[in-house]
């Protein structure tokens, strides 16, 4: 079930109305029905998946409890590992791996061809996997303790305001909010739906009013120029920020209503100084993951330069992996860990040339300066995370070294004329709310104290949705990872 | 805590209300009726907008219409033979539903700029409106929300499918379809993604030439569309037995067979067309109901009944292939729908010949189902 959907549109409300008259004690079990119900109104039987992960992980997490040596509880978390991402691997590798064999024998001339398996890649996998992974290595690390209630734990794996695209809840926040007791709070609900609100103008207008234009051009980019290439680019980066970071509020939204405390998962990416910051505003509850179960394990920072660079590789490259069974994800990766490796070796100079130029006597304008450099950093991976291969990505990055500013017009995309318009002045829009909460510490008109400017706000952004948005029920980009 | 929930509910309510009022400040400020059009309405509209007076009748339907009523072959039949003087416009729609018909029919009744005398519609099956492919295709998706504009229009859609008899549409699918059609009025009335369609249909200079032809009538022949050649093609595989299907339908359910006991008969349809036959009455303007050649088999079984009852004076059948037999020859077809350019200007002259007769006999006869009240 999507969010922005009739079918969700109807269920929400009934299940908000249910949780509440429902009496705390049995709320699990509805909240664990309707989870299922969303999670099954896309595929049912995909539903065993996530029975499958629950089920494995589950028992591995009450097993390892019992065995007090590290030693004795790794086999069960090997099985734990050993479900989610086989399950993972099989649903969102396997071709991508035979696909890379079959291109190895064919270059040296073995005439082997192992079929494709064109499995359906079940909705949200890679979040609920993660999710679960999370619970069995902290269980393993001893750092939270097992839960024993089947029913609850089934409820952390596949609770339904952030099954299928996160934000990536760690087990010590979330399960103990399923066993509290939760009132109807007006003040939170009414939070909870300004924040979906706000989610819903972010996916509906800006995120999918952009899509005709990027896939225009991602589709066959060598048929397009240099400006069209740079605006579709750029388009694409207020797309999936809007597709995603939309996603997340809704989600957390949502579960504000029925009285659970979410992540944060963005924080104004585009305002980042440098890729370092911009990963700790982007998709945090993944890249705190992949801090916590992959770079950290590696060694981190606290060994020799060398291997310190090879963490960072790995981590990133692992992480476009997970966003992709493609070899354009891998070099969004690659470049992301480059970016990071190169701005460590930059640090010293970098300092010593602000310090030479009078730059670090100008803190705003230096700041402006690393916060556009970012966000060209940050689009120019983009296009390799929206290519469609390494080749299109290339032509798009050829495309653009050859550009002519004079020559902009309104019909650069004759069939998308004014969606241009619409999206780039409501980019505007969302800019200047960002840049007011970034620089100057303000709310969300939404979230304001004045009650004039708060309602004048709902009905204004209310119109915006209604009128403006795409209302195509268009999946959430991240729904594919 | 039921302070707060009424709290909760009231804010929710009023913040709906304010959308619905603010939604219908917007829609009179950009000034267009509908949530989505074709470049063939905005070219008609253009037309008949800036030169509505010089037109007295005008033709609504479904491709049927579009492509074979040729205004110009109707009025030339009609002036030459009788001392009427017709001017009339094709405003037919490709795939046009009933419920898209009624609406443009409404529309133009209600439209004071015109000076209208006559208006044509061609009988539709309700079910049209309610493919179930019209839950899936973009374009029929959002057809239903040409036509649900108002409460009359939502009443229409409902009664009339509730009034569908047949054993295909139960309870449930009606309630769904209730359910279909309220939402897509609610749509209507909140703009709901409908201010860049509509921007860009204001913007858009249509192609008058190209999509009016002559006064609206645009022949299949010269259709440059893949999906229409597709039609072509397949209809040529099969066109003798296609068209002696088709004969052989219009023969069974064509013409009012006697005896024929309307099993399928939708009373609720047939209270609408008759009220809007009233409606148009009461506005000055004959609307006049068609009964076209080479009907689908769902429109014979569900509206020919409807076609019975109506008022003598208000129908033209030149359905029935006895009586038209010219009209279901391969020369004149360009597939089993559709009349070519020939057959399209003998079916226009055939509705001018039947017009003449029904303008001449203008004896009201006492509908059917009315007699048996």
């Amino acid at each position: 079930m999507l969010f922005n959907s009739l079918a969700f549109a109807l269920f929400f409300p009934i299940v908000v109305i249910l949780y509440f008259l429902c009496p705390h004690k049995y709320r699990w079990i509805l909240l664990l029905a309707a989870s299922y119900y969303f999670y099954m109104c896309w595929r049912a039987e995909y539903a065993l998946l996530i029975l499958l992960s629950t089920v494995v992980d589950y028992f591995a997490a009450i097993q390892m409890s019992k065995l007090p040596e590290k030693s004795q509880r790794r086999k069960w978390l090997y099985l734990s590992l050993l479900v989610n991402l086989g399950m993972l691997f099989t649903f969102k590798y396997l071709d991508f791996f035979t696909g890379s064999v079959n291109s190895i024998f064919e270059s040296i001339n073995i005439l082997y061809h192992i079929p494709a398996f064109n499995l359906l890649l079940p909705v949200g996998i890679s979040f609920y996997t993660f999710q679960t992974l999370s619970y069995s290595v902290d269980v393993y690390n001893g750092k939270v303790k097992p839960e024993r209630h089947f029913g609850i734990f089934a409820l952390y794996v596949s609770f339904f305001p952030q099954l299928v695209a996160g934000p990536i809840e760690r087990p010590d926040r979330l399960l103990p909010q399923f066993r509290k007791k939760i009132d109807f709070n007006y003040e939170r609900i009414v939070d909870g739906l300004r924040m979906m609100f706000w989610g819903f103008f972010m996916k509906l207008v800006i995120a999918d009013n952009a899509v005709g234009i990027v896939d225009t051009v991602y589709r066959n980019p060598a048929n397009y120029d240099g400006l069209q290439s740079i605006l579709a680019t750029f388009l694409f980066a207020f797309q999936i920020f809007c597709d995603f970071a939309g996603y997340s509020i809704i989600a957390i939204g949502t579960a504000k209503v029925i009285g659970f405390d979410l992540m944060q998962n963005f924080n104004r990416p585009y305002f980042a100084t440098s890729i370092r910051e911009f990963w700790q505003r982007w998709h945090i509850s993944l890249s705190t993951w992949f801090r916590d179960y992959c770079y950290i394990p590696l060694g981190g920072n606290r060994v020799v330069k060398w291997r310190w660079y090879y963490n960072l590789m790995v981590t990133f490259v692992v992480s476009g992996l997970w966003h992709g069974a493609n070899w354009t994800f891998v070099v969004w990766g690659f470049l992301h860990g480059a970016y990071l490796i190169a701005a460590i070796i930059w640090e010293p100079f970098a300092d010593k040339i602000n310090k030479a130029t009078g730059l670090s006597k100008l803190p705003r304008l230096t700041r402006v300066f690393q916060i556009f450099v970012t966000f060209i950093l940050a689009c120019i991976a983009w296009v390799f995370f929206r290519a469609q291969s390494v080749a299109d990505a290339f032509t798009v990055l050829g495309n653009m070294t050859n550009v002519r500013w004079g020559q902009f017009r309104w019909n650069l995309f004759p069939r998308h004329e004014l969606e241009l318009k619409v999206v780039l002045f409501f980019i505007a829009l969302l800019t200047t709310i960002h840049c007011f909460q970034e620089f100057l510490g303000w709310r969300n008109p939404l979230f304001s104290k004045h009650q004039p400017v708060r309602w004048a706000s709902y009905v204004i952004f209310g119109l915006i949705i209604l009128s403006f948005g795409a209302f195509t029920s268009s999946q959430f980009i991240y729904f594919r990872f | 805590m039921k302070n707060q929930y009424l709290k909760l509910l009231g804010r929710i309510l009023l913040l709906i209300v304010l959308l619905f009022i603010g939604s219908a400040i917007i829609r009179k400020a950009v000034g267009l009726p509908y949530g989505w059009v074709t470049e063939r309405m905005l070219a008609g509209e253009q037309v008949l907008h800036r030169q509505g007076s010089n037109y007295n009748a005008i033709f609504l339907g479904s491709s049927r219409v579009y492509r074979g009523v040729v205004p110009r072959a109707f009025d030339k039949f009609v002036n030459n033979n009788s001392n009427l003087k017709m001017r009339s416009f094709n405003y037919g729609q490709g795939g046009s539903t009933s419920g898209q018909i009624y609406g443009a029919a409404r529309s133009f009744i209600a439209d004071k700029s015109l000076d209208l005398d006559y208006m044509f519609i061609e009988l539709r099956s309700m079910e049209t409106s309610l493919w179930e492919k019209a839950f899936v295709k973009n374009l029929h998706t959002h057809r239903a929300r040409i036509w649900l504009l108002d409460f009359k229009a939502l009443k229409f859609g409902i009664s009339t499918m509730w009034g569908v008899n047949d054993e295909d549409w139960g309870f449930l699918k009606k309630l769904r379809y209730t359910g279909y059609f309220i939402l897509k009025y609610v749509e209507n009335k909140l703009n709901v993604g409908s201010m860049i369609k509509m921007w860009e249909a204001k913007n858009t200079k249509p192609k008058i030439r190209k999509e009016l032809c002559e006064e609206g009538f645009c022949p299949m022949d010269f259709a440059t569309n893949v999906d229409i050649k597709k039609l072509r093609k397949k209809f040529l595989k099969k066109a003798d037995a296609t068209l002696a299907n088709n004969v052989q339908k219009s023969k069974v359910f064509g013409s009012g067979k006697p005896g024929y006991d309307f099993p399928d008969f939708n009373e609720a349809y047939a209270d609408e067309l008759i009220a809007l036959i009233d409606e148009a009455k009461a506005n000055g303007i004959k609307l006049i109901v068609m009964a076209l050649p080479m009907m689908k088999a769902h429109d014979y079984n569900n509206v020919y009944s409807v076609f019975e009852v109506l008022p003598e004076e208000n129908k033209i059948d030149i359905a029935d292939s006895r009586s038209n037999p010219e009209l279901y020859m391969f020369d004149h077809c360009w597939d089993d729908t559709h009349a070519n350019q020939v057959g399209a200007r003998l079916l226009s002259q055939r509705l001018g010949q039947r017009f003449i007769q029904l303008e001449r006999d203008k004896k009201v006869k006492v509908p059917y189902y009315k007699n048996n009240q």
